[in-house]
């Protein structure tokens, strides 16, 4: 990593969106900044609602119609994709930035083949029908997918041969940022493993950098370089794999791993995490975890905790700027 | 596949042939429509004659001991069951022959061919337009959902909607032919001589009104039915893919909604299809549309029953024809029904 400003993919600055409601206005991402650097795989972990769908779906400018995005920058190789044109977007989404979406059962047209639904992204790049369906094959044999199935529909697929032929449509245009957003959770375990591997083998041939969305720490543990783990809208911490697991410094982090399971040691008591995360549009002030951490300070009540520097990475928590 | 056609063929058929008995006794339970020939110069000699001419002098059918399944025995009460008015409807029917009118002493057949073109004419031209134009309005009203173009193309489907048939369509005669010079009614003009084109164009400025008139009766409900339909696809997972893909707006709506979004108006189009008789008879009247639906408005003034029942076989075989299609095109759009 010589160059610094060319090892990084992908930098999010102060991304900050807000979905809008009827009633209110909740900030579904406060101040999001991390870095990605080019052939990594970043692990995004947090509880059920903490923004992690939102986030993936602000980097591609595909929030839902009441989602704004009020703040931030988001750069890919160094160019601000929420300055784009629409049409600019449009022209990098899939060629550049590829999405698997979380629970791709019906991510894939019903009433559209298999073949057609792959075969559409690559006539965008190169209208040639010959070399677009010898790619469809080369495709679907890089995910396991016979090519006597490319004909049928999603519904004659598995879930998993669904995932699959997902990962194998988003791979199409060779794109240089895949984003999974959980491509796993719906699967047995077997064919979770299988598509992990996928994804392993071909960041490793293609060079791909891969945002990898899930609930399990221990697929983070197997297949991530980094991980970013969110709370509430906010990154609790952003570091290295190792610092994650062997000295996570923020409290959520602890706590998130103290209620996971962990073969290595039998019989140890899982703990959960008293109480719920905050609703978002009723936030506490200061720092959102306070009302859960079992370490809570008086400052945590009154300020919010800024993302800061720690030995490997970087989290935000009060305990850690006292040191 | 085949044997999912085969299988909705068997229905029709099913169906058809309990048309054919309902149609056969719907018109005799009225009782003997030479009943109601109240001339004082007719004398009874001639009202025979007519009932022999027309078959109304032999039994219904040879007696409901027939139609026991236990006692089926053809001959349970002693009449040839082969010399019955049942018996004629469909020896008849077999040979293509509904009949005589009374009113016009024509075939029925000949005069129900001649005047079914004109009305698949109209419905043709009216449903076409409609499903087009309400498909296209509300595609673009779901895209561009609470806007003003969405709320306008709202408001204006339910107010044409809502609008009853035959009103509407006087409201546009007064106002075609009085400010536009559009003919008052008919298929052509009388005794015009006109040949070829000319006689097509001629022929087309008849059709005008009526056609509006039809299209604008069924736009508002196709329009709101596409238009919540669209907006329910285009929440759909799948159109977040297509956004995600870097498709135009014009292919997810093209490719990706509007195929998922036909299924619903296909059926809602085959269903329409009762309804759309009833719009006919009363357009048709309104214009003078010489098509079936005028001729079953006359026919019932003049109590014309060979020609009602024959009106009613048509209409009926035909909707159920329609049905099969549309049922057949409901599967050819969503494999999910055609390779279960
Ligand atoms: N369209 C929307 N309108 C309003 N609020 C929304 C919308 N979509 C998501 N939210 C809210 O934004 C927050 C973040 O949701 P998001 O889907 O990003 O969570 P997530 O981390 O992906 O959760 P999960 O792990 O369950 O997928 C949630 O509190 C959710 O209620
Ligand atoms: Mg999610």
């Amino acid at each position: 990593m010589s160059n610094k400003q060319q090892a990084n993919l992908l930098e999010v600055r102060g991304l900050t969106v807000d979905y809008l409601t009827e009633k209110a206005k909740a900030r579904a991402l406060e101040n999001v900044s991390f870095k990605v650097a080019q052939g990594s795989i970043l692990g995004i972990v947090g509880e059920s609602g903490c923004g992690k769908t939102t986030l993936m779906l602000a980097l591609l400018r595909l929030l839902p119609q009441a989602g704004r995005i009020v703040a931030g920058e988001v750069l890919f190789n160094g160019r601000d994709l929420l300055r784009l044109s629409e049409n600019d977007m449009r022209s990098l989404r899939w060629q550049d930035l590829a999405i698997i979406f979380q629970g791709a059962m019906n991510a894939l047209n019903p009433v559209k083949t298999v073949e057609d639904q792959i075969t559409e992204v690559l006539l965008r790049q190169n209208p040639n029908k010959t070399s677009a369906a010898k790619r469809v094959d080369e495709l679907l044999e890089m995910v396991g997918i016979g090519r006597n199935r490319k004909g049928q529909y999603p519904h004659q697929f598995s879930g998993g041969m669904r995932q699959r032929a997902m990962i194998a449509m988003a791979l199409a245009c060779n794109p240089k940022l895949v984003i999974a957003d959980e491509p796993t959770t719906a699967l047995d375990v077997m064919v979770q493993a299988q598509i992990l591997e996928l994804l392993l083998q071909l960041r490793a041939e293609l060079d791909l950098t891969i945002l990898l969305v899930t609930h399990d720490l221990g697929v983070v543990a197997e297949v991530c370089d980094t991980a970013l783990v969110m709370y509430g809208g906010v990154i609790a911490e952003h570091a290295p794999i190792d610092a994650i697991f062997n000295a996570p410094s923020h409290p959520y982090t602890q706590a998130l791993l103290g209620a996971f399971p962990d073969h290595t040691k039998p019989k140890t008591q899982l703990l959960s995490i008293p109480g719920y995360p905050p609703k978002l549009d009723a936030l506490p002030p200061g720092c959102r975890f306070a009302p859960r951490c079992s370490q809570v300070i008086d400052i945590c009540q009154l300020k919010t905790p800024s993302l800061i520097k720690v030995s490997d990475g970087f989290a935000s928590c009060h305990l850690l700027e006292t040191l | 596949m085949t044997k999912l056609i085969l299988r909705k063929l068997g229905w029709a058929l099913l169906t058809i042939a309990f048309v054919l008995l309902l149609n056969f006794f719907l018109f005799r339970v009225m009782g003997d429509p030479t009943r109601l020939l109240k001339d004082p110069r007719l004398s009874q000699a001639t009202i025979e004659a007519i009932r022999v001419r027309f078959g109304l002098d032999k039994p219904v059918i040879n007696c409901f001991e027939t139609l026991n399944p236990i006692k089926a025995s053809l001959n349970a009460c002693g009449v040839n069951p082969f010399n019955t008015q049942f018996a004629a409807y469909l020896s008849n029917l077999l040979k293509g022959d509904l009949g005589v009118s009374f009113h016009s002493q024509r075939p029925v057949a000949e005069l129900l061919t001649e005047r079914l073109w004109n009305t698949l004419l109209l419905i043709g031209a009216g449903q076409i337009l409609a499903i087009i134009i309400g498909i296209i309005l509300g595609l673009v009203a779901a895209w561009k959902a609470r806007t003003v173009l969405d709320y306008s193309a709202l408001v204006g489907s339910l107010t044409v909607w809502s609008l009853p048939t035959f009103w509407l369509g006087i409201l546009l005669l007064f106002w075609g032919s009085n400010y536009l010079g559009l003919p008052l009614g008919g298929k052509e003009t009388i005794g015009s001589g006109l040949t070829g084109l000319k006689r097509l164009g001629d022929i087309g400025t008849h059709l005008l009104l009526p056609t509006l008139t039809f299209t604008l009766v069924f736009i508002g409900e196709y329009m709101l039915i596409m238009r919540s339909t669209v907006l329910d696809v285009l929440s759909e997972d799948y159109i977040l893919t297509a956004k995600a893909k870097g498709l135009s707006t014009f292919q997810i709506l093209k490719d990706h909604a509007l195929r998922n979004a036909m299924l619903p108006i296909v059926t809602i189009v085959a269903l329409n299809l009762g309804f759309t008789v009833a719009g006919a008879i009363q357009i048709e009247t309104v214009f003078s549309w010489p098509g079936l639906g005028l001729t079953i408005f006359e026919a019932v003034g003049r109590r014309d029953y060979p020609v009602l029942q024959g009106a009613f076989l048509l209409l009926a075989v035909s909707v159920v024809l329609a049905n099969v299609i549309a049922d057949l095109l409901y599967t050819f759009l969503d494999p999910r029904v055609r390779l279960a």
